[in-house]
């Protein structure tokens, strides 16, 4: 089976540990050579952040285990590239008509 | 030596997690007061009734740190125990997500402990602190001992006070006379009690 070479994830954390640690950890992973962590939304107690994994081979089961352990959950995996290379989405022609509209 | 980095590393962050150093600080500051004021106040009822046996002295005052440390044990663990639940169950609710043998969890359970030994050290150390010179009655008069008791009660009271002031980022003298002044406060209303009593 082939490698995951990128992994795009929705998490729910809490704001502590904050996202230098939480990147920090997953930076750590065996097989993951980059990660970038952004938040996208701030609440009282909990953040929605977008986690940006890059690596010859991502372990997801691992990627999650340190998610959890920190407190956060995965809602969504919203982007995975695997294979030798690492394809970029294609723009479409809905795509370019929605932009339009 | 990796494992001593890994466990410093890893306590670091349990410190970080459950912000633990305030609540700390917290509690030894008013914990070693109450330790300090506590023994200050029962060796001043020793002073002025004319107690002269230093074996009982140590005794009722050991006793009464022994006393001081239980009640920490017992009131801070609970009390910070509750605490941590209903604010690890709060979370649980903003996460969506079982927080149950995770960091956060663990850091939790740390926090719980790291307090409950300030507490119990804070009280007991500050009250034993004070009670030393009567170790050593068969060096000294009776009298002196009282005196180095007190003196010791009162740089105890400025000391904590200095703790204070410095993490408030205020003069630490007028901070620590601050505390010098609670010590001289309930000495006043004890030799007024016992002198009308």
């Amino acid at each position: 089976m082939s490698n995951i070479r990128r992994l795009v994830l929705d998490v729910l954390k809490p704001l502590s540990p904050s996202i230098v640690d939480l990147a920090k950890q997953l930076a750590d992973i065996q097989g993951v050579d980059g990660v970038d962590v952004s938040l996208v939304e701030m609440d009282a107690k909990s953040e929605s952040v977008k986690i940006t994994c890059e690596g010859e081979d991502i372990i997801f089961k691992e990627v999650e285990i340190v998610i959890i352990d920190n407190g956060g959950s995965v809602h969504s995996v919203d982007k995975v590239s695997t294979g030798s290379t690492i394809i970029e989405e294609v723009p479409t022609h809905q795509d370019t008509e929605s932009t339009l509209a | 030596m990796n494992f001593l980095y890994k466990y410093t590393k890893k306590l670091k962050e349990y410190r970080e997690i459950s912000k633990v150093d305030e609540i700390a600080r917290r509690y030894f500051a008013m914990n070693g007061f109450d330790g300090s004021l506590t023994i200050l106040g029962l060796l001043i009822g020793y002073y002025l009734l004319g107690f002269n046996d230093p074996a009982v002295i140590f005794v009722t005052g050991i006793s009464t740190c022994v006393a001081m440390g239980v009640s920490g044990l017992w009131g801070t663990y609970l009390t910070e125990r509750s605490e941590r639940i209903s604010s690890l169950r709060e979370l649980e609710k903003a996460t969506i997500s079982d927080l149950s043998n995770t960091k956060i969890e663990s850091a939790h359970k740390f926090a719980m402990i790291v307090v409950t030994v300030v507490d119990v050290v804070a009280s007991s150390i500050t009250a034993f602190f004070s009670l030393l010179p009567f170790l050593f009655t068969r060096f000294f008069n009776i009298r002196i001992c009282y005196y180095i008791s007190f003196a010791l009660s009162f740089v105890t009271l400025f000391l904590l006070g200095i703790f204070l002031g410095r993490i408030s980022k205020e003069n630490i003298i007028i901070s620590g006379a601050k505390m010098v002044v609670a010590g001289i406060v309930s000495v006043l209303i004890s030799v007024l009690l016992i002198r009308n009593f």
